[in-house]
This record gives structure tokens, C-alpha cells and sequence, in this order.
């Protein structure tokens, strides 16, 4: 896996025949498999092109103080993003604006995060093209005293036939916080396929019961199903696994 | 030792078991039998210790140990395992974790990941699960079957000392019933003073398993103990009888 450093919200230069970087654009002209790390930011302004019939498999991680992401992704004829993204930032505003510019172009968001503080994100998916498909999956941990908004909305006009829309958002609070999520389609179009599930909830106690009748204590059936939740939606690669597999030990089932 | 004495159990207000009382010796086999609603399943989550419960009066021994003051977890690891009627779907979290962390949690010690799938295809090979099924999120797609499969591995895993089976019979074919029945059945040849509690509504599962008693039940407690011939009466004549003639059941008729 390539790895792209965001560091101080710079682009560090890097030698990738594959990859156009110019200001904070990042151009992907063939298919391969990346990772960006965000280090020392709190301002990180970026466009991610995937040119025409290519694949990318994006892994974004970051692990910051209190950060502002906008990040615009363009995705081009037949090209296909697939996204995995874990957070554990102190706190986070983020704007994401994800242009399905052309027929057959597709993304799979996949966003899992362990959440402190004030935390609010904006993800906005424009179907500009016919035969485009989103797929867009969250999966949050909502720890004591944190503030968690999401705003997805999801757009497709009329005339843009074929089109196949997913949000699925899944908030699992320890503790006292603040959730909402507002899932929003906006649909013009009668030829699409159009789904959404939304849950804000404690752990199941059904579950901790069934995990616990195991021999399993209460700390390590939360910590099995935080780390299922997180780890399944994302499936990073053994280095990345070990780093989020080191925050989840500090946090433990609390 | 199982012991419950005078046992009286409510939830949301409502009382599900009263003065239940029952002992199960090392090594033997009971089966409890009884119509929908008359407090079986309670019974067993109760034992398990599941806090929407709440006992009023009584206590249940096991070995010498007040289950009342032990949690879910610590109580599994007396030895206690609950077959449950619906296993939980638990999405992420692979059943291969799940089992790791639940041996390496009753033995007080990390196991070695090599020992592991050694055991875990040996339990899968002799119920003839499916090896997928270890790698996928816990009971999430399986069929009725490979849930109560994955029960039946788990118990060859843990080595419990006192089983319960809560209707592990429903939702199995013939074949399947076959293959769980005949594993549990070797698991006590090979381990003769694990106890068993089943909780049945057939006498299917107790061709596998013959009980040493057989209880039946209603109203949140036992009416009357027989052996392996009540069931098959039972089979035969329904529960009215016995639910008919509960007013003039007298203590000789129950094991308390």
C-alpha cells in the first residue's frame, strides 16, 4: 500500500508515477491501493480525483486534535473509490462533498470513529450521472460527554436514471452524549434504488448477555463488540489494525 | 451441586417462577417439559444470571456458590453454560474472536492461537459444520441449525461443568438434531459428572439424551417428577392431565 503523508496540513511530495499531486489536489490516474495519514493537522483542505475506469482502494486515518476536514472526491466514468476511513480525533468538523460525475461511477464510504467531544459531519453525495452508485456506511462510537451530528444527504435529479443510493449510519453510545443523524435523499428521478438505516443506541444488553453466559467479562464483551463494530466496517491492513487495536485497549469497555 | 430452593422470580412486576425448588446431582440428566409461558426459559436465564430478572425470595447453589452474588461472566466460569433457544446475532464480532476470548476468559489463560483452530476444527468436523462459519460475524447468517451447532461447539470448547440446553431441539431438522444430540451425548460419556438441564417441548432430543428425571411443569413451578417414561406420556396424552389435576398434586408427586 502506498502511503500518502498529510502532515501540518501540507502534502508531503512523494514519487508515484500514478499519482498527480498539484497544490491540494491529489489525481489518481491508475488503479492501485493507498493510504493517507493526516499528522499534526487541524485544516486539511483536499480534492481527490480518480480518473476513468480506474479502482482505487483509499485507506484515510487520522488521529489528530481538533481537525476540520473538506475534502471533495471526483470520481470519473466507471471509476470505483473504495473508501475506508477511521478517525479518533479529539474533535472533528467535516465537510465532505463526493461528485459521481460520470455514468458508472461508484463509491463504497466506509467510516468507522471513536468519538470525544464536539464532533460534526457533513457528507454530501451528488449522482450527476446515470448508473451511479453510493454506498455510504458509518460506524461511530460516541464516547461519554460527545456531541456526534451527521448530515447525509444524497442527490439525484431527474433525467439521471439507473442510480443505486445506501446510507447507513450507526452511532453506539457509551454513556451520556449527544446524537443525531439526518439522513437525507433527495430524489428526482423514479428509475433509482434508494435505501437508509439509521440507529443511535446504547450496546445490546442481549448481546453483553450472550458474550458475558460465555465466561466473557463485561469490559471485554464491550471491548469485542466496539472492536467488531469499528474493525468489520473498515477491514484495515496489520499496521493499521494494531494502531486502532491500541486506542480500543486505552479506552477498554468503558 | 444445582440446589434452588423456594425460588421466587418476577420481571416488570409480573411473578414467573414461585416456589420452585429443584436439586441436580453430578452427573445426572433432567429434563424439564411444559406448555408455552409457564416460566421454563426463565428458569434457565435466571440461573445465567440475566439481570432482567429479579429473584424475591430464595437462592440457587451451585458447588457451594451462591449464584446470586456472582455476575453472568463469573458464573460461566463455575462452570455454567446456557444453550440458548435464539443465539445472539452479534455483527463484527467474528465468531472466531468470539470463541478465542471466551476460552482463553473460563481458562484464566490467553490460548495459543495454533491449539485453537486445532480444537475448533475438530468440534466443527464431528457436528459437520461448515469451517466458513468460524470466520464469519457470530450466528449472523446462519441457519437455524448452524446456530444450534455453534452452541453445541461452544459447550465442546468450554467443557461446562452444568449444561443447559433451552429448547436446543427447535429449529433443527432430523439430521441436525441427530448429529447435536449424539455430540452432547458423547460430551457426557466423556465428561460423566457434567450435569444437563433440557428444556424441551419433544421427546425427540431425550432419545439422545435419556434424563435420569423429568419434571413437568406450569405456573412457575414443577407439578410433577417422573422419569424418562413421563415424557413419552406426555408425548402421548399432552399436558392437560397433569395441568388438570395441579390442584391435588401433593409434594410426593414433585421432587421438592
Amino acid at each position: 500500500m502506498n502511503k500518502i503523508r498529510i502532515v501540518n496540513n501540507n502534502i508531503i511530495p512523494f514519487i508515484d508515477d500514478n499519482v498527480i499531486i498539484c497544490d491540494n489536489n491529489i489525481t489518481f490516474s491508475n488503479s492501485g491501493n493507498y493510504y493517507i495519514d493526516y499528522v499534526n493537522s487541524n485544516n486539511v483542505k483536499l480534492v481527490i480525483n480518480i480518473c476513468d475506469n480506474k479502482c482505487i482502494h483509499l485507506f484515510e486515518y487520522s488521529n489528530n486534535k481538533d481537525i476540520s476536514f473538506n475534502i471533495k472526491y471526483n470520481l470519473g466514468s466507471n471509476s470505483s473509490l473504495i473508501l475506508s476511513k477511521f478517525y479518533y480525533n479529539d474533535m472533528c468538523n467535516e465537510n465532505i462533498n463526493i461528485n459521481l460525475n460520470k455514468k458508472g461511477a461508484n463509491i463504497k464510504y466506509n467510516f468507522s470513529s471513536i468519538n470525544n467531544n464536539d464532533n460534526f459531519y457533513k457528507i454530501n453525495i451528488y449522482h450527476l450521472d446515470k448508473s451511479t452508485s453510493s454506498d455510504i456506511c458509518n460506524r461511530i462510537i460516541s464516547r461519554s460527554n460527545s456531541t456526534n451530528y451527521f448530515d447525509i444527504n444524497s442527490y439525484v435529479n431527474n433525467g439521471i436514471k439507473d442510480c443505486y443510493l445506501n446510507q447507513s449510519t450507526k452511532i453506539v453510545t457509551l454513556g451520556n452524549s449527544d446524537n443525531r443523524i439526518n439522513p437525507n435523499m433527495f430524489i428526482g428521478e423514479e428509475d433509482t434504488t434508494a435505501i437508509h438505516a439509521s440507529t443511535i443506541g446504547n450496546i445490546s444488553e442481549e448481546d453483553l448477555f450472550y458474550l458475558m453466559s460465555r465466561g466473557i467479562s463485561y469490559k471485554d464483551a464491550v471491548k469485542l463488540i466496539i472492536k467488531g463494530m469499528i474493525l468489520s466496517n473498515i477491514n484495515p491492513d496489520m499496521d493499521i489494525r494494531k494502531k486502532i487495536l491500541d486506542i480500543l485497549d486505552t479506552i477498554g469497555g468503558e | 451441586m444445582l440446589k434452588i430452593n423456594n425460588l421466587e422470580v418476577s420481571t416488570d412486576g409480573k411473578t414467573i417462577l414461585k416456589d420452585f425448588n429443584l436439586i441436580i446431582n453430578d452427573g445426572e440428566i433432567h429434563a424439564i417439559m411444559g406448555p408455552n409461558g409457564v416460566g421454563k426459559s426463565t428458569l434457565s436465564r435466571v440461573i445465567m444470571g440475566d439481570s432482567n430478572y429479579k429473584i424475591n425470595n430464595g437462592d440457587i447453589i451451585f458447588n457451594g456458590d451462591n449464584l446470586s452474588a456472582l455476575s453472568t461472566d463469573e458464573r460461566a466460569k463455575k462452570g455454567i453454560f446456557l444453550a440458548m433457544q435464539y443465539p445472539m446475532e452479534i455483527e463484527g464480532v467474528s465468531n472466531q474472536d468470539f470463541l478465542r476470548t471466551a476460552i482463553s476468559s473460563i481458562n484464566n489463560k490467553r490460548i495459543g492461537l495454533y491449539d485453537f483452530i486445532l480444537k475448533c476444527e475438530k468440534g466443527a468436523n464431528e457436528l459437520s459444520m461448515n469451517k466458513d462459519l468460524i470466520h464469519r460475524s457470530l450466528n449472523v447468517g446462519f441457519s437455524g441449525g448452524e446456530k444450534k451447532k455453534n452452541e453445541v461447539l461452544q459447550i465442546k470448547l468450554l467443557s461446562p461443568k452444568f449444561i443447559i440446553l433451552d429448547e436446543l431441539d427447535s429449529g433443527l431438522d432430523v439430521d441436525s438434531l441427530r448429529i447435536v444430540g449424539e455430540n452432547i451425548k458423547k460430551y457426557k460419556e466423556e465428561n460423566k459428572k457434567t450435569s444437563i438441564l433440557i428444556i424441551t417441548h419433544h421427546p425427540k432430543i431425550l432419545e439422545y439424551l435419556k434424563p435420569d428425571f423429568v419434571h413437568v411443569m406450569n405456573n412457575g413451578r414443577i407439578l410433577k417428577t417422573g422419569n424418562y417414561s413421563l415424557a413419552n406420556e406426555i408425548e402421548k396424552n399432552g399436558y392437560n392431565e397433569y395441568l388438570n389435576n395441579e390442584n391435588i398434586m401433593t409434594k410426593e408427586d414433585t421432587n421438592e
